[in-house]
Order: C-alpha cells, then sequence, then structure tokens
C-alpha cells in the first residue's frame, strides 16, 4: 500500500490531498472532486503550516546538461557552426511537458561517443569560419597560447577559466605540439577537450555547502546569464551577457529588464516558439495524428502543416508584439493562408495564398481552443474525443490535470454516439468523479469536428447545443463562451506561470513553489499585462536567481 | 521510496549495455566456432507489442490458426501458445497502458511521477548479470512524452536495470554502429588518432574529477553518469584492434530516417547477425512504445469501439507484427549452429502486457514461447493458463535460463509443462 500511495504522489501535485486517498475511482462521488477542483488554485498546494507571507524555500535546479536544441544553438552562436550536430544525438527525456527539464537529462556512453564526434567536427567548422578571430596570434610562446586559449575558455565555459584550467587546457595543446602537432592543431585540440569537458556539457550553480538544503545562493553574475540566455534562447550568453556579468551589471533592475527586453527582440527567441510552446501545446502529437481519409478526405500532409503554422505563429504574434496570454484563449485573430481560410469557412474575399493575419471576430471560433491544430490533436480518426478536449483544456491551460484511469475498465458500447458514451461514462459511479469534470468541458467543444470544421449534428444526425459545463456550475456554449470561462477561470492565470516557470527553470515545481506562482500571476497576468511582464516577473523572481542546497530534498 | 543509487548501478545503468562490441569481445568465443556447434550460448528474448489484442482474435481451436496469428502457421512446431496468463504485478499502478508494459517483466514495486518512474530489475537484465553478460535492450523509433501526469519512460520501457529503465537503442544506425564499429570498413585508428583522443579525454576526466567533490548529491549522480561514461570510452580506446570481432555486417549502414516498417525489419536482422556473432546473448525488443501508433493507427483502433471498422483494422495491425515475429523467427532457422540453429539454442518470448486493448485487460494476454531453449522447451503446444500470473513464466524464464530463485513478482510456481 505504501508503494502505492507513493507512485501517486504526484497526483497530491495534481489534485489535491484528498484524491490521494480516494482517487477518482470506484464509488467515489463526484461532489468532493468537484469542490477541490473549484477551490483548488491548480496542481500545487501550499504547504500545511506555511503561508504565502514567508516563501523561504528558493528550490534547486539540478545541474543541467545541454539538451539537443540547446547544444546546437549554442555551437551556433560560439562559432557560426550550423551543421546541427546535436540532430544525431540520442533524443531527450521529457518532464513536465518539457523536455529541458534537467533531473531527466541523462548522459550515457553513446551520448558521450557523440559529444566527442561533435566536438571535433564543430572544431573544424570553427576554424574554416571563424579561424582568424581564434588564432589572435601566432607565436608558440606560453604568453600567446594563453592569450588564445582565455577568451576562447570564456565563451565555452560561459564564465572566465581559472588559472588552473587554462593551465591544463595549456597542457593539452603542449601534448599535441610534442606529438608533432602545429599551433593550430594544438589550439583545435585544447578546443575539443573544453567541448567534451562538464563545464561545457553541464550548467551548473556553485554553491558553497551544495548539500546542505538549508543555506541557500544568489547565483553568480555568470550563473545568472546563462540561466537568463538558456531561458530566452536556449542558447549560450552573447558577449554583451558576458560582459555585464564581467563588469557585476546583471542584477542590476534596469540593466536586466532592458536585458530581458534585448532578448526578447532577438530572432534567437525563436526558441520560445519552437520548444517552449510547442511543448507546452503538444503541438508534436499532431504528428501521430491520423484522421481517417474516408471521412475526412479534404485532411492532408499539407493542411496538417498548415494547421502547426498558424498555432506557431498565433503563438510568435503574442511574443513578438508582446500581447497578453490572455490572447491565448481569447484572440479575435489568427494567422491563415488561403487553405485554412477554406477549412475554416473563414468569410475572407482577399485571397492571398501566405499566411496573413485575419480576424476571427464573425466565426465561432476563438483563440487557441478555435485553431485545428489543437481540435485535431485531440480527435479520434473518425470523430471530436470529448475526453481528450477536456483534459487538453484541464492539463495545458488550468494545471488541473485528473488522475488517469483506474485499470480493467469495461468495453464501451461501440454503437453507441461520442455523446452517448460520455453519458455512460456520466452515469457510472466509478467513471463519474473524474469525468463530471472532463467531459462536459470536451462536450462544449464538439460542434469542432475531428479536424477542427464546424458542424451543428454529430454522425448519427443528432444536432449538437455545445452546451457545457464546469463543476462549480458555470455554463456555457460553444468554444467562444468557453475561452471566456476559461480566461476569467483563477486557475488559467497560474497554469500560465506555472507552464513558463518550470521551461525558465528546467525544473518541476512543488509545493513549495506555489506561493511564487499566486504572488506572480496576481500581478503579472491578465488582459492588461503584455507577455514580456511574466516573463520579468519570472526572471526577477528568487526560484530564478536563487538556488538552496540539495541535502536529499526534492 | 527512492533506491539510493549504487555505483554499480550506474555502470549498468549507463549504457554499458551498448557498448558490446569491445567488452564482448572479450569473450573466447566467436560466432564462427558458434557456426561449427561449439558451446554455443543459450540466448534469452523478449519481443513486446503494445495495446492488446481484440477478444476472441486468438481462438486456438481449430488446427488452423485464427487471423492474426497465421503468419505463423508453418511454424507452429516451433512455437507454443501460452493463454489466459494475467498481468497482477501491474494491477494496483495507474494508467491502462504504461504499467502493462512496464510490469511485463519486472516484480514491482513500481513508482512512477512526471520526473521520474522507478521500477525493479526485469528478468532480460537479471538474466544478463547472472551470466556476466550484457543485455541488448531495443526498442521502436518513437519516444512517448509526458502524459496523463507521467514520464515518458512509463510508456516506453521494458527492460528495466531497476530503478531506471535500461538505455534503449533506438536507431538501427546506431545498432548498427555499436555492433560493427565504423561499419566494419573504417581503418583501424592510429597510435597517432589515438594519443589525440586520449589527451581530449583526459582534460575532461581531471576536469570532471576535480568538480564533482563540489557538488550536491543529484549533481554528483550527474558527474558520475559522465565519468562513467568517459571511463567505457577510455576502455574503448585503449582496445587492442585484435580484440575486435570478426563477424561483419551482412548489409550496408541503415539510414538515419526510416520508416516503422523498415525500422522494425532492420532492427530484427541486426538482432539475428548481434546474436549470431556473439554480440549479445539476452535482447529484449520493445517494438512500439504502449499507446503507440507507429504502425498504421495501432492505438487509435485498439479502441475498437470507435468505429465498425476498428475491429478489423486492429487485427490487421496486429497480425503485422505476428508477420514481422514470424520472419523473425524464420530468420533465427536459417543460421545453423552444429546441429541446430539459433531458434533451437534460444528462449523468445512475443507478447503484450494487455489483453483485451479497450478495456487495458489485465487477464488472457496472448504470449507466445518460442525456441527450444537447447532441449528445455518442447514447442508445439498450446497451453491455457487461465487465470494463473504472467510471473509464472518469468520465473519459469529465469531458471530454464539458469538463474537461482524460487519466486518470482509473488510467483512460487513456474510452469513445469512447457
Amino acid at each position: 500500500m505504501r508503494q502505492i500511495i507513493k507512485q501517486f504522489t504526484h497526483v497530491v501535485f495534481q489534485i489535491g490531498a484528498v484524491l490521494l486517498l480516494i482517487g477518482c475511482g470506484g464509488g467515489f462521488k463526484s461532489t468532493k472532486y468537484q469542490s477541490m477542483v473549484i477551490n483548488s488554485t491548480g496542481d500545487l498546494e501550499i504547504p500545511l503550516g506555511k503561508t504565502c507571507e514567508t516563501p523561504s524555500d528558493v528550490g534547486r535546479v539540478t545541474m543541467h546538461r545541454l539538451n539537443r536544441s540547446e547544444y546546437n544553438n549554442t555551437v551556433r552562436d560560439l562559432f557560426g557552426v550550423t551543421s546541427r550536430p546535436a540532430d544525431s544525438f540520442p533524443e531527450d527525456g521529457f518532464a513536465e511537458d518539457f523536455n529541458n527539464n534537467a533531473d531527466v537529462l541523462f548522459l550515457n556512453f553513446p551520448l558521450l561517443e557523440k559529444y566527442f564526434e561533435a566536438a571535433e567536427q564543430v572544431t573544424l567548422q570553427a576554424f574554416q569560419v571563424n579561424r582568424s578571430s581564434i588564432m589572435t596570434c601566432s607565436s608558440t610562446s606560453d604568453s600567446c597560447i594563453k592569450s588564445i586559449l582565455t577568451p576562447l575558455a570564456l565563451k565555452v565555459f560561459r564564465r572566465p577559466a581559472s588559472g588552473g584550467e587554462i593551465d591544463r587546457l595549456m597542457g593539452v595543446v603542449q601534448e599535441a605540439r610534442s606529438l608533432g602537432a602545429s599551433l593550430d592543431k594544438g589550439i583545435q585540440q585544447a578546443l575539443q577537450a573544453m567541448l567534451v569537458s562538464p563545464h561545457f556539457l553541464f550548467r551548473r550553480v556553485i554553491h558553497p555547502s551544495p548539500d546542505q538544503a538549508s543555506v541557500k545562493v544568489s547565483l553568480n553574475q555568470y550563473e545568472l546569464a546563462s540561466r537568463l540566455s538558456y531561458f530566452l534562447w536556449s542558447s549560450t550568453p552573447d558577449t554583451e551577457l558576458l560582459n555585464l556579468a564581467a563588469q557585476n551589471q546583471l542584477k542590476n533592475p534596469s540593466v536586466l529588464k532592458a536585458q530581458v527586453k534585448r532578448m526578447l527582440n532577438s530572432p534567437k527567441s525563436q526558441t520560445l516558439i519552437d520548444n517552449f510552446s510547442s511543448q507546452w501545446l503538444q503541438l508534436a502529437k499532431l504528428d501521430q495524428s491520423h484522421p481517417d481519409s474516408n471521412k475526412f478526405p479534404q485532411f492532408t500532409e499539407a493542411l496538417k502543416h498548415d494547421m502547426v503554422t498558424e498555432t506557431k505563429m498565433f503563438m510568435k504574434n503574442i511574443f513578438d508584439e508582446d500581447l497578453s496570454l490572455n490572447d491565448l484563449v481569447m484572440a479575435n485573430y489568427t494567422f491563415a493562408n488561403q487553405r485554412l481560410i477554406n477549412h475554416y469557412g473563414i468569410n475572407d474575399s482577399s485571397s492571398v495564398q501566405n499566411f496573413k493575419k485575419v480576424s476571427t471576430a464573425d466565426t465561432n471560433r476563438k483563440g487557441i481552443l478555435g485553431q485545428a491544430s489543437i481540435l485535431t490533436l485531440t480527435s479520434h480518426p473518425k470523430d471530436a474525443s470529448i475526453v481528450h478536449r477536456g483534459k487538453w483544456v484541464l492539463k495545458n491551460l488550468l494545471c488541473n490535470l485528473p488522475p488517469p484511469p483506474p485499470a480493467n475498465i469495461p468495453p464501451a458500447d461501440m454503437t453507441m454516439t461520442e455523446t452517448e458514451r460520455s453519458q455512460q461514462r456520466m452515469s457510472n459511479p466509478a467513471c463519474v468523479g473524474c469525468h463530471a469534470v472532463i467531459d462536459p468541458i470536451g462536450t462544449g467543444l464538439q460542434t469542432l469536428d475531428a479536424i477542427g470544421q464546424w458542424r451543428d449534428q454529430d454522425d448519427s444526425g443528432k444536432a449538437l447545443d455545445g452546451l457545457g459545463s464546469f463543476p462549480d456550475g458555470r455554463q456555457f456554449r460553444g468554444p467562444k463562451e468557453l475561452a471566456s470561462v476559461i480566461a476569467s477561470d483563477p486557475r488559467f492565470k497560474t497554469c500560465m506561470v506555472k507552464k513558463m516557470l518550470t521551461y525558465a527553470l528546467g525544473r518541476e515545481l512543488k509545493n513549495y513553489d506555489q506561493c511564487t506562482v499566486n504572488k506572480i500571476a496576481a500581478t503579472s497576468v491578465g488582459s492588461q499585462v503584455p507577455v514580456s511582464g511574466l516573463i520579468e516577473s519570472i526572471v526577477n523572481s528568487p526560484l530564478f536567481q536563487e538556488q538552496r542546497g540539495d541535502g536529499g530534498q526534492p | 521510496m527512492k533506491k539510493k543509487l549504487s555505483r554499480r548501478s550506474f555502470i549498468r545503468g549507463a549504457g554499458i549495455t551498448i557498448a558490446l562490441p569491445y567488452l564482448e569481445s572479450l569473450l573466447p568465443l566467436s560466432a564462427k566456432a558458434y557456426a561449427q556447434g561449439i558451446n554455443a550460448p543459450l540466448r534469452f528474448i523478449v519481443l513486446y507489442k503494445p495495446n492488446g489484442e481484440y477478444p476472441g482474435s486468438w481462438d486456438l481451436s481449430s488446427s488452423t490458426l485464427p487471423y492474426v496469428l497465421s503468419p505463423l502457421q508453418s511454424l507452429k512446431s516451433e512455437i507454443t501458445f501460452v493463454t489466459g496468463l494475467r498481468n497482477r504485478v501491474s494491477e494496483p499502478y495507474a494508467d491502462g497502458h504504461a504499467p502493462r508494459l512496464s510490469c511485463f517483466l519486472t516484480e514491482g514495486p513500481l513508482t512512477a511521477s512526471t520526473s521520474q518512474v522507478s521500477n525493479s530489475r526485469s528478468i532480460d537484465q537479471i538474466i544478463a548479470s547472472a551470466k556476466g553478460v550484457e543485455a541488448l535492450t531495443l526498442s521502436g523509433p518513437y519516444e512517448y512524452g509526458t502524459d496523463n501526469g507521467f514520464n515518458g519512460e512509463y510508456f516506453s520501457s521494458l527492460s528495466w536495470m531497476g530503478p531506471r529503465a535500461a538505455p534503449k537503442i533506438k536507431s538501427p544506425r546506431i545498432l548498427f554502429d555499436q555492433l560493427f564499429s565504423s561499419g566494419g570498413s573504417a581503418p583501424a585508428p592510429t597510435a597517432l588518432t589515438k594519443a589525440y583522443k586520449k589527451s581530449v579525454l583526459d582534460f575532461a576526466k581531471d576536469e570532471a574529477q576535480r568538480t564533482i567533490s563540489s557538488l550536491g548529491k543529484n549533481d554528483r549522480e550527474k558527474m558520475d553518469e559522465y565519468l562513467t561514461s568517459l571511463r567505457e570510452l577510455e576502455v574503448k580506446i585503449n582496445a587492442h584492434e585484435g580484440d575486435v570481432i570478426q563477424c561483419q555486417a551482412d548489409t550496408g549502414r541503415p539510414a538515419d530516417n526510416n520508416t516503422f516498417e523498415n525500422h522494425t525489419k532492420l532492427m530484427m536482422d541486426l538482432l539475428v547477425r548481434a546474436l549470431q556473432c556473439g554480440h549479445t546473448q539476452i535482447a529484449s525488443y520493445l517494438l512500439d512504445v504502449e499507446v503507440g501508433n507507429g504502425y498504421r493507427r495501432h492505438h487509435s483502433v485498439s479502441h475498437y469501439t470507435g468505429d465498425s471498422s476498428y475491429p478489423q483494422q486492429y487485427m490487421d495491425v496486429n497480425r503485422w507484427y505476428i508477420g514481422q515475429f514470424a520472419d523473425f523467427l524464420n530468420k533465427m532457422k536459417a543460421v545453423k549452429e552444429g546441429d541446430g540453429d539459433l531458434l533451437s539454442n534460444s528462449m523468445i518470448i512475443y507478447g503484450n502486457g494487455i489483453g483485451n486493448g479497450d478495456a487495458h485487460d489485465t487477464r488472457n494476454l496472448g504470449i507466445i514461447v518460442a525456441g527450444k531453449a537447447q532441449g528445455q522447451l518442447t514447442p508445439g503446444r498450446i497451453l491455457n493458463k487461465s487465470g494463473q500470473p504472467l510471473s509464472s513464466l518469468m520465473l519459469t524464464s529465469l531458471q530454464k535460463m539458469g538463474v537461482n530463485r524460487n519466486s518470482f513478482g509473488g510467483s512460487s510456481n513456474p510452469i513445469t509443462d512447457l
């Protein structure tokens, strides 16, 4: 039993302590679960006996191995190497939606071998592109070699190398020289050594008492520069960040604010779309969606590609124009090409092939829940899924995912429609506990079919009213009203904070983070707050700028 | 209850599994000797196919195999159908799919969260340890991300080092490179190349060792993984050229991106070759992750109530997997080893930890045991083990493979008539 409880521990973070004991399973009365959902601010709890006046635990982030995207971006920004060597590395693990979670970024022998291969490749390419900027002198004297290695190590290690480190790198050059290597080859050897060293492959925070959970430190200037750049760029800090760190300026609030703004304006912040937004919204799942080709002959690979493009452009617009994250659900616009305009039946006479911003004000759609990408990836091949859509909303917009279903569920009746099956779940005491929360959300999206096109009746010809509800009694009709209900739900605010904070830190959030989450949500998410406001609050929070020791605590 | 990882488990967990060419090369035997039947080892292989079976599709009452199993018709004398087993170990754990797979070869207890999954050691790893060899862990090409609040490993791991999942090889190209380093054609590294590589490696190792004492517990574990991998690389660099097994690939180096069908065929071909060449004796291959749609829309149609065409589509996919299995058995049979062949020197388990896929049922598993395990198994039969735990089959496997165990996963009753 103890194991089972442990196994369900994650549920505590999602639903609350009561469920730990009861689950959503057999005989569970929905009212209790529902009241918990209503009163919850999401999937974290404020620890018992604590108040939000005294948030003391800033947590800790495990030493971060560069993931594949970070590796590629880093060597691109260090040396102009654009060959994306990490594409051939083994894939990185995911946790909490994102593949930058330090705890699951493991390292094993096949990956290490790849690092050695990549280091050789990157070094040769760096010398092809950049030799003159690396080889700043040509004598084989110690002083020349040192003057080459010192700035190189600063860039690669994202901090100044220590005297000992420089000495040992000089040892690598000398060893190569003794094997008959030229100066170039000697420096290349040293660069390869840097690129396979833990100082390059891992990002860490130096802590004076690393095993003392009670001791917290502020990140030093260089550590902060790295945390910032891997958050906003998935890449290494550039010269400007390193210079500010060297001048001890980065923690100056106005400097930090200006840097965040500069970084968000850089094309490198595209990673907030390609990594953060895409992983959060689970866009990769669309690859595994296969709408039935008999039922949906209009669904093509090209259309699928358009769907992804739409959502990415939509997210990019929010970041680029610095809009409120409320637009995620409330936007009266989207981005579409002619094929999508036709797909949605949008009244648009301009007939432009390329993607452009189009108004959805006159349609039944609003925000992300009106977009075909999300609607398709939450569907069965032949029909929209009430459960998948309800779950998607709960997980990704409200951070309030119910626990998974129990074993040995009786098979559903295949002669029923999706709506009838939902009604069956709702009348089964073993199912209703969770499905009373999940299904009425998904039901409200039933007027959008398995590829996101509007419909007024289901496959059996029965009229769909699009009526849905939340357990607290809030009712809505159709996707547009659902969007408004979500936008006004306090869990939506905290969820936006949680998703971005999880990604920014690269660690799982814990109960002790709830106070910080609440605090940021109260001031930095809302219809009047641009997304940069949330980013700034995260960057300024103690969770981002401080770290405690380990001591075996989670 | 996170088990503290021992130094040894790090070494085991960190990828030696895949570093076969030079480690196995320490074995005195070569494929050439096996072909003559001298000391051919007893092999153990598990092939796992996800998403359950369509109820009734394994009807074995007639002498002609049913549609789903028909590709095995000509191999009936090489296999035994074991029906009715129940995946009890998986039952306490949440999610309809993930624990059925994760507990297929293990005995629990299992814990799963968003960031980590811990499990007991799986029988392939137990057998490998007992034999003092490394198990080969292969997988389909697809990842499974976090879902239902669980880490993707929960849906994607058949073999477990305990507490972590064994590292998987998910690319035929990587498998090829590990088995036949540099495609078997690249020139051996010169002494000078080795010296350069060694110098780079020494720097990295020195830096890691200097750093590790300043790290907290979790960071130390990360650095330990790094150091362990460095040591393995060191062994490889230092290996004498003569240690490389002279068993070449019979195909070219596979491409990086393959269709799922090609991936499956390449992995199976390379697996046969690896067994034949003595690169490995113990292997597991997860054909696709649970909830996977690797081949067609396997998972989607496994919830066959969604459409009247799904039952047939569901059976088509399961039949395709059976067809791959039949091909694999034929290839094993074609490799002669003395009077027998690779298949007769093996025990192979093919199966799934879910019964009825739509219901995520733990009962009535469809399992096939193939091979003679060097005379220990009598294939060609149908055994109905209704209600008996799957762990009984795993216990039987351990015992047949020479592991001294009296119980496993709550079962102390091996299947004696296998």
